[in-house]
C-alpha cells in the first residue's frame, strides 16, 4: 500500500491543513469584534487592543496543537 | 529533510539526569540575568535612568495585572515574584535565537546551545508546576471544598426529586471531566508556548536550507514573526497562569471563610 514516508507526510499535511480551519475563523470573528469596540470608543483604544492581541494568542491554541502534531508525526514517528 | 530535532540532545550525563542543550542555554541565560540584576541593583537611584525604568515599567505592567487578578493586595505581592521571575525567564528564553554566535557552536554533530523553550520537557516542566502549585495550594486551603469540586458526590445525596437527581448525576460526570481538564490544562499551556517557538525556529532553518540565496534576507519576515509571538506568546502564559493560580485560591478561600463564618 503505502509506504512509512509517503504516509507520514500525508498525515502531516492533511493534520495541519484541517486544523487551521477552525482557529482561522476564530481569530477573525474575534479581531473583527475588537475593531468595531475600537471605532465605537477611541479613547480606550489601546486596552482593547491589547486584549485583542492576547485573546487571539489564545485562539491560536488550537491551531498550535495541530501543527504540534503534525511535527511529531514527520520528525519522531 | 534539514536536521530538525524535535526532543533536545543529551550533552552528557550527571548520574541519572541528562544535561541536554537546552539546559546548558537556560543556565548561561539564567547566570547572564542573575549578574546584570545583582550589578545593576547596586545604582538603582530615586530618579531612574533607563535600564532601571526599563525595568520598573514592565514591574507595573505585570503588578496591575496579579493585583487585578488576586483582588487581595496581600496575596497578589505573596505570588508575584513567582510570575515576574517566569516572565522575564521566558521573554528571554523566546528570543535566544537571536543571540548572534551561540547557536552555531557544534560539537561533533550536536548543537551546544538550544534556545530553552523550544523544547516541549522545558514548558510542559513549567506548565505542571503551575497547575500543581494552584492545586495543591487549594487542597492545602479547604481540602473538602477543592475535592469535592471534582467528585460531586453531595448533590446526588441531597437530591428530592427525579429530576433534580438526573441533573446531580449529571453533575458528577461533569465532576470527573474536570479532572481530565486539569490534565489538559497543563497540556495546553505547556503545548501552546512550545509549538510558537518551535514553529518559529523550524521556519526559519527551513527557508534558509531552501538555496544558499535565501541565506540572507528571506528569512527576515519570519524572524519578526517569531519575535513577535514570542513576546505574545510570554504574555499569555503569565496571564494564563495568574488566572489559574487565583481562581483556585480565590475559591479555596471562599470555602474556607464560607464554612468558617
Amino acid at each position: 500500500m503505502l509506504e512509512l514516508a509517503a504516509a507520514k507526510v500525508l498525515a502531516a499535511g492533511i493534520c495541519m491543513g484541517l486544523g487551521a480551519i477552525g482557529p482561522g475563523i476564530g481569530e477573525g470573528i474575534a479581531a473583527s469584534k475588537g475593531l468595531e469596540a475600537m471605532g465605537r470608543n477611541p479613547a480606550i483604544s489601546n486596552k482593547i487592543f491589547t486584549n485583542m492581541l492576547v485573546s487571539m494568542a489564545i485562539c491560536e491554541s488550537t491551531a498550535i496543537y495541530a501543527l504540534v502534531l503534525a511535527l511529531i508525526i514527520l520528525f519522531v514517528i | 529533510m534539514t536536521d530538525i530535532r524535535l526532543p533536545a540532545d543529551i550533552l552528557f550525563s550527571l548520574g541519572p539526569i541528562g544535561v541536554t542543550n537546552g539546559h546548558l542555554a537556560a543556565f548561561l541565560m539564567t547566570f547572564i540575568f542573575l549578574v546584570i540584576g545583582l550589578i545593576s541593583s547596586k545604582r538603582f537611584r530615586l530618579v531612574p535612568k533607563r535600564l532601571q525604568s526599563g525595568i520598573e515599567m514592565l514591574m507595573e505592567f505585570m503588578l496591575a495585572q496579579v493585583e487585578s487578578a488576586f483582588g487581595d493586595k496581600k496575596t497578589a505581592h505573596t505570588f508575584f515574584p513567582l510570575l515576574m521571575t517566569s516572565l522575564i525567564f521566558i521573554l528571554i528564553a523566546n528570543q535566544f535565537s537571536l543571540i548572534p554566535l551561540i547557536g552555531h557552536i557544534v560539537v561533533g554533530d550536536t548543537h551546544v546551545f538550544r534556545s530553552p523553550t523550544s523544547d516541549l520537557a522545558m514548558t510542559i516542566a513549567l506548565s505542571l508546576f503551575i497547575v500543581g502549585l494552584s492545586n495543591i495550594l487549594a487542597l492545602s486551603i479547604a481540602p473538602l471544598h477543592h475535592i469535592g469540586s471534582f467528585i460531586k458526590i453531595v448533590p446526588i445525596l441531597k437530591a428530592r426529586s427525579i429530576g433534580a437527581l438526573a441533573q446531580a448525576i449529571l453533575e458528577f460526570f461533569l465532576g470527573l471531566l474536570d479532572i481530565i481538564s486539569e490534565f489538559a490544562k497543563v497540556v495546553s499551556l505547556g503545548g501552546r508556548l512550545f509549538g510558537n517557538i518551535f514553529a518559529g525556529e523550524v521556519m526559519v532553518s527551513v527557508i534558509a536550507g531552501l538555496s544558499a540565496y535565501t541565506h540572507f534576507v528571506a528569512p527576515i519576515p519570519f524572524l519578526f514573526l517569531s519575535i513577535f509571538s514570542g513576546l505574545v506568546q510570554a504574555f499569555v502564559f503569565v496571564l494564563l497562569a495568574t488566572q489559574f493560580i487565583a481562581g483556585s485560591i480565590g475559591s479555596a478561600k471562599e470555602a474556607k471563610a464560607g464554612v468558617a463564618a
